[in-house]
């Protein structure tokens, strides 16, 4: 059974639990890597523009996708019974539910906390305030990946490595970021990576990874990359570090803790386990080697996070998260931390949580790169 | 974008292009100039500061006023009449840094440490001006979550009457500095390279995929900030995003390319095919006959009459809209239609399409790029 259908069952148990006849579940079309995407995960269909699924207590649903011409794209993909494409989506959905007659006090909302506020506000006024908000819903019903979703997480891990050994190949002293980035990227998005949350720069000491920008490599240069494709749906991340040239004093020791320290986080990451003692054990790795100092921002941000458009759960790996992992969870671990020695450094690997600890999707754990000049 | 009159495309996780603020083509005196203006109508409104909001997907005006365009949240502006702006972006405090290369504004801080950023400010404010509540101007509201309008309302309390302000620099970003020009222009030339890039792909045996990476990797190539690609693998009767790997390839070959240069949005229509065809020959009649309409002061209606495709469905991805100002933003204010009152206005850069979908004819779309001033119309860029 396609995961769409199976989480549509679960959202019909909760509706017939909540003692509501339907869900509508809403999308504006803004896709971040960070966040679930509710359409998506409800109908396998990711839009482009403001569309919504109407789930019903039968676990049958609808799904109205904008523009109205998308309608066939749509269809092909969609696992809902029925597709309807739409020029306005408030519009059609406000059609649909006095077609089927549903009453706003007996549906739920999920979504609409991330619509803007001229989409969210027509909602509002097309439910009267009288639908229950349930923002979270899907996030928390999709938390754990199922096999079909591993595997894309698994094929998606694979177009990062495959961008990281283009990066190490097009990588050269005179060549532009963006060049670098521009042909990369289409190399991944060939392999079927169709989204990228891809930032890779380079500096002679980083503060941090950011967006390329004009600046030639050159000799001396560390390149961080954080290569985040997306294959149908399913985001993962590696961080990698490479040097051109033999790198900066120190580069393979001071990496050593980073990879430590993810071994630490690969081990501690069992179910039950929350987020916030999985980076303690991350952090212990940089407390030992005398950089405790430095495990906050901004020399680091958090020591990993989940990972869209299914359901951005555990969240981020961080002292403050108390939720618990659970067996399925994906996300990104990455130690990545500014190291006064060396600068930023990158290191990152998208993981499962299994009964024995988080396992690595990558085939190549990160390490201290560097190409020959 | 207003998806009734402009092309959806898929919005990515990030705007992963190369963006800065380049003082040489940008200049001080640029942003001067435009605050000068927004100084001007917080006057007639008897605003005290504007507060200008917007995200990755759209930030028009808060582009305009500050250059910042958010790669992946949010940003707000907080440019008051008297004293030192503030931009805030949604970005962790490690990537300040890399954010401030975007601004003249030198004031950036991370929107994630809120109360100790936007609530000191608006203390500061407050504390300078006399009245209660002090009006500010509020653009891009439309934009804002609900839980970001809770949060700045929540800070402001009764002390600051936030008044939405859409539309209200609407006259000065319809009418296209010379500096926004030179952008766009350069964005023209890139959507160019990628046509021809992808024409080149597909006539030497291309999927329909395959070529339209191609005409990605030209414009990235090229310093490209943003890039959607649609494309088709079905002769052109639908046009797709990316998305995992799709085989295919059709003749003829349609596709939908928009690159954006430093903050400028430049898009084409094209169609390859192997051999001429009826709905090619029509569409291609029909642009020229629009472009040769083109006047300033033309509306929807005379257009349209132009363009009519005679006895051929237009293709259902444009619809009956014949075009639209395209800048920061894919697709600004009202569009140009058969029945909407609007015009080609003097200072405006547009972008106009003509397309069919037909049963026996087939299929084809093509467009143009128009700058229209008051001595006439110049075509910035026009598919073959």
């Amino acid at each position: 059974m396609r995961t769409s259908i199976e989480r549509r069952r679960q959202i019909a148990a909760w509706l017939a639990a909540q003692k509501c006849d339907a869900l509508v579940a809403v999308s504006s079309g803004f896709h971040s890597f960070l966040e679930p995407n509710t359409v998506f995960v409800l109908s396998d269909v990711k839009p482009m523009a403001p569309s919504a699924v109407i789930v019903r207590r039968d676990g049958t649903a609808a799904l109205i996708i904008t523009p109205d011409w998308d309608l066939h794209r749509a269809e092909m993909a969609s696992s809902t019974e029925s597709t309807l494409g739409a020029v306005d989506l408030v519009e059609a959905l406000a059609a649909a539910l006095k077609r089927e007659g549903l009453r706003a006090e007996r549906t739920a909302t999920d979504g609409v906390a991330l619509l803007p506020l001229a989409l969210a506000e027509r909602m509002h006024a097309l439910l009267g305030g009288r639908a229950q908000a349930h923002d979270g819903l899907i996030r928390s019903t999709a938390r754990c990946r199922s096999q079909d979703e591993l595997e894309r997480s698994q094929k998606a891990t694979w177009i990062a490595e495959q961008g990281y050994q283009r990066l190490l190949e097009v990588a050269r002293p005179g060549v532009r970021e963006y060049e670098m980035v521009g042909d990369i990227y289409c190399h991944m998005k060939a392999l079927g990576g169709d989204d990228n949350f891809l930032l890779v720069s380079a500096s002679q000491h980083n503060h941090a990874v950011r967006a390329a920008g004009s600046r030639v490599l050159e000799e001396g240069d560390i390149i961080l990359a954080e290569i985040t494709p997306s294959f149908e749906g399913q985001f993962v991340q590696i961080c990698r570090t490479v040097a051109i040239g033999a790198g900066p004093p120190g580069y393979d020791e001071k990496y050593a803790i980073l990879q430590d320290s993810m071994q630490r986080g690969l081990k501690a990451a069992v179910p039950g386990a929350t987020l916030a003692e999985v980076t303690e054990a991350m952090n212990g790795s940089l407390r030992e080697a005398g950089y405790g100092d430095y495990c906050r921002p901004p020399y680091m941000r958090v020591r990993g996070h989940g990972l869209g458009l299914t359901s951005n759960l555990p969240g981020d790996i961080d002292t403050n998260n108390k939720t618990v992992l659970e067996e399925g969870m994906v996300f990104v671990m990455h130690p990545n931390q500014y190291i006064p020695e060396t600068g930023y450094l990158m290191c990152g690997e998208p993981v499962v949580v299994t009964p024995e600890g988080a396992r690595a999707f990558s085939t190549e754990m990160a390490r201290p790169d560097r190409i020959a000049v | 974008m207003n998806a009734a009159t402009g092309i959806a495309t898929m919005h990515p996780a990030v705007l992963l292009g190369a963006y800065g603020l380049d003082q040489d083509r940008m200049p001080a005196d640029e942003f001067q100039i435009r605050m000068a203006a927004a100084n001007a109508l917080m006057d007639e409104r008897g605003w005290r500061a504007i507060f200008a909001y917007g995200d990755a997907t759209e930030h028009r005006e808060l582009a305009w006023l500050s250059n910042c365009i958010p790669r992946m949240r949010w940003g707000i502006a907080m440019l008051p009449r008297q004293g030192a702006p503030r931009l805030l972006i949604s970005m962790s405090p490690r990537d300040v840094a890399a954010m401030k290369l975007m601004t003249w504004i030198g004031d950036v801080h991370s929107g994630w440490t809120w109360a100790e950023v936007f609530d000191p400010w608006v203390a500061g404010f407050c504390a300078r001006e006399a009245a209660t509540p002090i009006r500010v101007g509020l653009l891009g509201r439309e934009l804002m979550r609900p839980q970001f309008l809770e949060t700045m309302t929540a800070s402001t309390g009764e002390r600051i009457a936030l008044e939405p302000a859409r539309g209200a620099l609407a006259s000065q970003l319809q009418v296209r500095r010379p500096r926004e020009l030179v952008m766009l222009r350069e964005a023209c030339l890139r959507v160019d390279a990628a046509a021809e890039a992808m024409r080149e792909a597909w006539h030497a045996g291309a999927g329909g995929m395959a070529a339209a990476i191609e005409a990605e990797r030209a414009a990235r190539a090229q310093a490209a900030h943003d890039v959607r690609v649609l494309f088709s693998v079905d002769g052109g009767a639908t046009l797709l995003p990316f998305y995992g790997v799709i085989a295919g390839r059709s003749d003829p070959m349609i596709a939908y390319i928009a690159v954006k240069y430093m903050g400028y949005w430049a898009d084409a229509f094209v169609t390859f095919a192997q051999a001429a065809s009826p709905a090619r020959v029509a569409v291609r009649r029909a642009l020229d006959a629009l472009l040769a309409s083109a006047r300033p002061g033309a509306d929807g209606a005379e257009l349209a009459r132009a363009a009519k495709l005679a006895a051929l469905a237009p293709h259902p991805v444009i619809g009956e809209v014949i075009g639209h100002r395209i800048g920061h933003s894919l697709a600004e204010d009202e569009a140009l239609t058969a029945s909407a009152a609007t015009r080609l206005e003097p200072g405006g850069v547009y972008t106009l399409r003509a397309g069919t979908a037909d049963p026996a004819a087939g299929c084809a779309l093509l467009s143009a790029m128009i700058r229209v001033s008051d001595a006439g119309v110049e075509i910035m860029r026009k598919s073959d």
